[in-house]
């Protein structure tokens, strides 16, 4: 038997711990959708069309979600934000260096070992799957 | 030292330099920006936001679509 709340809070605190319960469940359910997607997308070839569509989709919706984007304003600090654009531009430039040398198999760029990964479907799976990952990441703020 | 081994390690050093970054802004947080502070404040900028996007879609492009080493 429950009784009355004695303050307006208790039913807040109440309805806050299901909302959280339901939006818990959907992201899972989200999660499950988008493993599953990544499974069936990873499983097409590349070159064909169900593929294009398969990564286009993603796109697409990456490019709605930067258009609705609206980034939080909050003053974070700036301090080693230099590190990460040194570590940026030091993996374009070994990329970069690699790619513009020959032969491939002595100069690895980051396409030919993601395609030695993606030599099978469970490879080819992880990789898809962190790429929408990596989407939502940049995408959801 | 062969010239593919080297390659590698560049790869991996970058990749552990940036892991040990990671963990470090993580947990000295909120006095060094951890990458999802710079990212934020990356997109931030209008021309920046879509320029993320661009990359991000041709990784995804040239990598599933354009392949050229998948299930040969």
């Amino acid at each position: 038997m429950f009784r009355t709340p004695v303050c307006d809070c208790e039913t807040v605190a109440v309805d806050t711990t299901r909302r959280r319960g339901r939006a818990t469940w959907g992201v899972a359910a989200v999660v499950a959708a988008a493993l599953v997607y990544a499974w069936i997308a990873s499983g097409w070839r590349p070159f064909t069309h169900p593929e294009a569509i398969a990564v286009a989709v993603p796109i697409v919706l990456g490019g709605i979600a930067m258009l609705r984007a609206r980034p939080d304003a909050t003053d974070t600090t700036r301090r080693g934000t230099w590190v990460w654009a040194a570590l940026f531009a030091a993996l374009l430039t070994w990329e970069l260096v690699s790619y513009r040398l020959s032969p491939r198999v002595d100069h690895p760029t980051l396409s030919s070992i993601a395609d030695w990964a993606m030599s099978t479907h469970p490879g080819r799976f992880a990789m898809f799957a962190a790429w929408i990952g990596i989407g939502y990441w940049l995408f959801r703020r | 030292m062969s010239s593919s081994t080297a390659g590698y390690a560049v790869y991996a050093l970058i990749a552990a330099v940036a892991i040990v970054w990671a963990a470090i802004t993580y947990l000295l947080r909120p006095r060094f920006a951890t990458v999802d502070d710079a990212v934020t404040r990356l997109v931030r900028h209008r021309v920046a936001r879509w320029i993320v996007w661009a990359l991000w879609a041709f990784v995804g492009w040239h990598l599933f679509v354009r392949g050229s080493g998948a299930f040969k």
